[in-house]
């Protein structure tokens, strides 16, 4: 291939390059594009280049030689009339000492070529700043949708993180209803318990103060009335001793009737059988005292009572079930009363308490000695003890311990839990000790706690405020 | 199809219809994506299902809604940034039309994936010429139509466009003749 000898004449050179200058060694412009032509505002053909643009690359002046040695460099001209900016090289035709610039403006948005007077059309069709302008576009396009999709992204993060957290709200909400569903539920189960109780309790208290007001009245007569019969029948022995003594010798009929009815023993026994009755009347009238002692119905408040005679009214209920029978033998009580004083409380409750502790060890006792051979029975008789004593400044204990076989870890863990029972179906509702805990524990402020371990036996501790009131203001404090 | 298709779809629906119609349309069309972007290009198919999907659920023809893109996607362009390059292509009708091929090959050139289509202009006199439509896609001539109508907007002039052959009968390409009257 030879070199190249054809050339563009002029008027297509210039469409080819609409923004090309050329310069002379004077730097007059001798020839210029059209499109700059027509956007610098004075005439740019005759004049000095400089009077229009300045070299901002490279660093050097509008000087002929200078800018022919930078033959190679990528210059770029500023408008001094407005800015623009224009991107090209510097061609010498040494024979004819002139300089071509060939280029065109450098803009990075299509928007600020308006400002300069160009159009997009003005550039010639080879030009790839037009195609450079389309991809900005593009890209501008393509940053506008990134942007948007960013922010629709942010947004639905928003939204999931508030969902999440309302869920988690509504989550927490869930466990704390159902945690205060338990506790509702706790709550009425112990109420229902204690309704239970309380009827049960409240029809036996009623049933047994009614038997105790009904038999106190023929009972006081009995009792009241053999002090006279005693009296009476003292006199009555006491005239016939002086028949006998002022009439020695009876007539037969008197003799007769005497041996028939064994006149001699007859007197003997009189004074005994009245003795007797008297006996029997003190321990009815008693009984009919602890039978009240225990339903104490009168009492729904609060009272300072001695918790011995509580303790030894219930024992005295019990008493037909601490005896030896048939099926099992005597059970032991040993009392270790301290010195209490007087302990302000519901006096019905606490021997209720009493009551279901001591029948609990009476019981186990019972079906422990069920297991038992005799022999072994004999040599470890069943024991109840019952120990009271003052504790700290405001606190008194009862301690109710039986010598039985004890309570296992699971069993004592369950104790208190309404409902829960070891004994067989039909002897035990699971209520006593749960309604127990209740009375103690919260209408008493007291402690009711379980000390036991299989083989050595089971205490009950009670512990419970000598003052009500004192205790009261303690808390409220 | 660049994602600036289904936009303009988008756009159109919403602009006439509201944003649940659109929401409708999309549903019925099936599509995995949920937005589209401009300069990402997506299967013919995507924009089929949504031509027709629209068309269901608008009760109006493919070739109706087509043609109405056709004239909707001159204004959408011009807005999302295509302002100068519209501009640069000429002011007036068949200046325009005769370099609609050129647009298309700049923007070919730029975008290698979009296989644009490309036209060229015959027979023209002062109120007529011929427009030759070449695609490799099927079913858009109906846009072209729309697009000479939107340009006649554009250009404040009176147009009526016929098409004089059709590819889908078995021609080579689609033809149209238009004639225009500057107002």
């Amino acid at each position: 291939m030879g070199s190249p000898s054809l050339c563009l004449p002029p008027q297509l050179f210039s469409n080819a390059f609409p923004f090309h200058l050329v310069l002379n060694r004077d730097r007059e412009v001798l020839q210029a594009g059209e499109v700059l032509r027509r956007v610098v505002p004075t005439a740019l053909v005759g004049s000095q280049i400089e009077e229009h643009f300045q070299i901002n690359r490279p660093t050097i002046e509008f000087e002929f030689d200078a800018i022919k040695k930078q033959s190679r460099s990528l210059f770029i001209l500023e408008s001094l009339h407005n800015g623009m900016q224009i991107k090209g090289q510097m061609m010498c035709v040494e024979d004819q000492d002139i300089i071509f610039f060939l280029g065109s403006p450098w803009v990075t948005d299509t928007a600020s070529l308006t400002p300069l007077g160009i159009k997009l059309k003005d550039f010639a069709t080879h030009d790839p700043v037009v195609d450079f302008l389309f991809l900005l576009q593009a890209k501008n396009v393509a940053l506008a949708d990134t942007k948007k999709l960013t922010e629709e992204l942010t947004q639905q993060q928003a939204q999931l993180r508030s969902a999440l957290q309302i869920k988690e709200n509504l989550a927490e909400i869930a466990e704390a209803q159902a945690t205060k569903l338990k506790q509702a539920l706790g709550e009425l189960q112990r109420t229902q318990t204690q309704l239970i109780q309380t009827e049960k309790m409240s029809s036996l208290g009623q049933l047994v103060a009614g038997i105790a007001h009904e038999i106190n009245n023929p009972v006081n007569f009995i009792h009241g009335n053999l002090k006279h019969a005693n009296e009476y029948t003292q006199d009555l022995l006491e005239l016939l001793h002086l028949y006998r003594q002022f009439y020695p010798n009876p007539c037969l009929e008197i003799e007769k009737h005497s041996e028939t009815i064994d006149l001699a023993f007859l007197t003997e026994d009189l004074p005994k059988i009245i003795s007797s009755m008297k006996l029997g009347a003190d321990r009815i009238r008693q009984i009919v005292l602890s039978l009240r002692n225990f339903s104490r119905l009168d009492e729904s408040e609060m009272k300072a009572v001695n918790i011995h005679e509580g303790i030894d009214s219930t024992l005295l209920i019990l008493q037909s079930r601490l005896k030896a029978k048939a099926e099992h033998p005597a059970i032991e009580v040993i009392k270790q009363y301290g010195d209490l004083p007087l302990v302000e409380c519901f006096a019905g409750q606490l021997n209720q308490v009493f009551m279901n502790l001591l029948s609990n060890a009476i019981d186990a006792l019972h079906d422990y000695n069920s297991q038992r051979s005799a022999m072994e029975t004999r040599r470890h008789p069943s024991r109840i003890t019952i120990t009271t004593e003052v504790q700290g400044i405001n606190s008194v204990a009862i301690r109710i311990a039986d010598n039985g076989p004890g309570i296992t870890e699971t069993v004592r863990a369950k104790l208190f839990d309404p409902f829960f029972t070891t004994k067989p179906v039909g002897k035990g509702t699971g209520l006593g000790l749960s309604i127990s805990y209740q009375i103690i524990a919260e209408k008493h402020k007291g402690t009711l706690r379980c000390v036991s371990e299989p083989g050595l036996g089971t205490e009950f501790w009670i512990e419970i405020p000598r003052n009500q009131q004192g205790t009261l203001t303690e808390l409220a404090s | 199809m660049y994602g600036l298709v289904n936009k303009a779809i988008e756009d159109m629906v919403c602009s006439h219809f509201g944003a649940n119609t659109w929401k409708e349309i999309k549903q019925k069309a099936n599509l995995e994506m949920d937005t589209f972007i401009s300069m990402e290009g997506y299967p013919d198919d995507v924009t089929h299902k949504l031509v027709k999907a629209a068309s269901e659920v608008l009760g109006l023809s493919a070739s109706e809604i087509m043609q109405a893109f056709g004239e909707f996607w001159v204004t959408y362009t011009a807005q999302e940034g295509y302002g100068e390059m519209m501009e640069m292509s000429g002011d007036n009708l068949p200046e325009f039309l005769e370099n609609l091929d050129n647009l298309h090959a700049r923007v070919g050139v730029i975008f290698p994936q979009l296989n644009p289509p490309s036209f060229d202009c015959t027979q023209q006199t002062g109120e007529a010429l011929n427009l030759h439509y070449h695609s490799s896609r099927e079913g858009l001539a109906p846009m072209v139509v729309g697009l000479v109508k939107g340009l006649g907007t554009r250009f404040d002039t009176e147009v009526e466009v016929t098409q004089t052959q059709s590819r889908e009968e078995g021609a080579e390409h689609d033809e149209f003749s238009i004639k225009y009257k500057q107002t």
